[in-house]
């Protein structure tokens, strides 16, 4: 289906047309898929949730949920366990699609980051592609030198670092906008 | 109009040629296969408006293809004529009994046969004008629209009724109450799996009858929920199999295969390899979740320990993996066109073995690029900077966003 004189690429809104994927009339919905990777299911799930409203899909091992942006580009978050739970059968299936991840972890949990780490070094290993590492906080520090966390913590150049809490949909949203940034970054270069 | 489809199941299809070449002249599309598995498998894909079908066929006798064509919603009113030499009363009437419409000994006046098969497809004719009036429902196949569209649409019209779905020799059953989904059935599975199996065929029939549904919901979901998960299912099903052979398609281990390490999982989906076992099957006897076991299997495949079996290594020519197309309008006879797949020598076989290197090739490609750790990936940006902007003003809200 192609746009005729100005009329929108897709028809007036059904049921079916409100699903983000390849249509059956040939119109097709552009996405773009994002993974929030971490040991907490339950951050996961609040993340998505904030960005989302709703989660369509909740199981061990996928939560899933989509932002519409318009008519024709939605965003798909799903939360995945990270890259060495090779049992998980979602993980093969999103990670050569994706346009990046979020490493997710409670910046209360001392194991929070040791854990991460070992996620953040697989996917760096495996994949060139940008990720934000997002520490969950309840109180949000006023400043926060980025820049300096990230020499600190030696990250790939790929990488971001960035507190955020996860329930509140603008904190969250501030992290997606972080990784969409390095993404159009990317394309600059 | 569409030409009638015949299908001719028949022992030795030199034998038939004539009635063959008499039927096409006629303007009759026709299929002839020696084989009752195939012969099942003709029924449902090439959908034939009449079935002649001999006794004496290959793996599945006509009696076992008869019972099967009627047993079945969506070819149960397919008229089937039986061919056989057995001349007895009581042969006949068996036959009548099992649900055939006609029975013609041999050898015949191909006349004869021509003249009642013109008779039998205008009765059906006739038949269906009635009933079309009174029928409730809808059938259709599974490749013009899937069973996700049509859940879809039956939420949107806000039915009530049985939709029966057929691919292959399986059938599941979905209950359908003002446009909820009530209740799935697929051999074993419960309620849950069985209608993620079934949406994931995408070959084979339905029939959807309309009437009234009592029977209480086995789910909490409502469609418009359980479609939304079920089309990201079925997206993901699909992204696996693009990676894996065709389910039908027979596998065995692969002794040379560099194993290296498997998890548990592996290990006990790999326990299930036996022999011929087709990928398809493999997923339905595996206890773990349908599409774990697929993703397992594509593990498995492109780690060398299980292969795909060529052609000349099936037993007592079982062809029930080499394609339909294969399987018709012989030129030289079935049994020689059969032979030439299973037993590859000559140019078939060449070309045949050029596909598997290909496949071959393509698989090691594949294996490199999912499994040498050394090899960074860099996916794709597959959305345009100007789509990525917006993205980023949807998510911003209007705000400065940026956490730099």
């Amino acid at each position: 289906m192609t746009a005729h004189h100005g009329e929108p690429l897709l028809p007036k809104p059904t049921f079916s047309h409100q699903i983000p994927f390849d249509l059956s009339d040939g119109a097709t919905m552009r996405i773009g898929e994002i993974a929030i990777v971490g040991p907490s299911q339950k951050a996961k799930i609040d993340f998505i949730k904030s960005a989302c409203k709703e989660i369509l899909v909740d199981s061990e091992e996928l939560i899933y949920g989509r932002v519409q942006v318009n008519d024709q580009l939605v965003l798909h978050l799903y939360g995945l366990e990270g890259p060495d739970q090779e049992t998980n059968p979602f993980w093969d299936l999103v990670s050569q699609k994706l346009l990046g991840y979020v490493i997710l972890f409670d910046w209360d949990d001392p194991n929070g980051f040791p854990l991460v780490k070992e996620t953040i070094d697989s996917i760096t290993d495996r994949y060139r592609i940008p990720l934000v590492i997002a520490a969950n906080i309840a109180r949000l520090p006023s400043s926060i030198p980025t820049n300096f966390i990230n020499t600190d913590l030696n990250l790939a150049e790929q990488s971001q670092f960035t507190f955020c809490n996860i329930s509140e949909p603008r904190s969250v949203n501030n992290v997606l906008v972080t990784l969409i940034d390095s993404l159009i970054e990317k394309l600059n270069i | 109009m569409d030409r009638k489809r015949i299908l001719l199941a028949v022992n030795s299809p030199s034998e038939i040629d004539k009635l063959r070449k008499v039927l096409v002249r006629s303007g009759y599309e026709v299929k002839v296969t020696s084989n009752g598995v195939s012969a099942l498998e003709l029924a449902h894909d090439f959908r034939p408006h009449l079935i002649l079908s001999e006794l004496e066929l290959a793996k599945i006798d006509g009696h076992h293809f008869l019972r099967e064509i009627k047993s079945r919603p969506a070819t149960r009113s397919t008229p089937f004529i039986i061919m056989s030499r057995h001349r007895s009363v009581s042969e006949r009437v068996h036959s009548i009994k099992l649900g055939a419409d006609d029975y013609v000994t041999v050898p015949f006046d191909i006349r004869e046969v021509l003249v009642r098969f013109e008779v039998i497809l205008k009765e059906v004719d006739a038949l269906q004008g009635t009933t079309q009036k009174s029928t409730r429902g809808f059938s259709g196949r599974l490749t013009e629209m899937n069973v996700i569209e049509i859940l879809q649409a039956l939420e949107i019209s806000r039915k009530s009724g049985a939709l029966h779905i057929q691919s292959g020799d399986e059938e599941g059953l979905i209950l359908v109450k003002d446009g909820q989904i009530v209740q799935a059935t697929l051999a074993e599975l419960s309620p849950r799996d069985a209608l993620l199996r079934l949406i994931t065929w995408d070959d084979g029939t339905f029939e959807f009858e309309i009437q009234e549904v009592h029977h209480p919901s086995q789910f909490k979901d409502s469609t418009e929920s359980i479609v939304k998960m079920a089309m990201l299912y079925r997206d993901r099903w699909d992204r696996i199999r693009k990676n894996l052979p065709p389910l039908r398609t027979a596998i065995t281990l692969n002794q040379t295969g560099v194993q290296g390490e498997l998890s548990t999982e592996e290990s006990q989906v790999l326990r299930l390899v036996n022999g011929n076992s087709k990928l398809g099957n493999l997923v339905d006897e595996s206890a773990l979740d349908a599409l774990k076991a697929l993703s397992i299997l594509a593990r498995l495949f492109h780690k060398g320990c299980i292969k795909e079996i060529a052609l000349g290594q099936y037993e007592n020519g079982d062809s029930s993996n080499i394609s339909n197309s294969n399987l018709t309008a012989p030129s030289n006879g079935i049994n020689d066109v059969v032979k030439k797949f299973m037993h590859p020598a000559g140019l078939k076989a060449r070309r045949h073995n050029t596909r598997l290197d290909r496949r071959n090739r393509s698989e090691r490609r594949l294996k490199h690029r999912r499994w040498a750790d050394s090899v960074k990936h860099e996916n794709k940006i597959h959305l345009s900077r100007s789509e990525l902007v917006i993205i980023r003003e949807k998510l911003a809200g209007g705000h400065d966003g940026s956490s730099r």
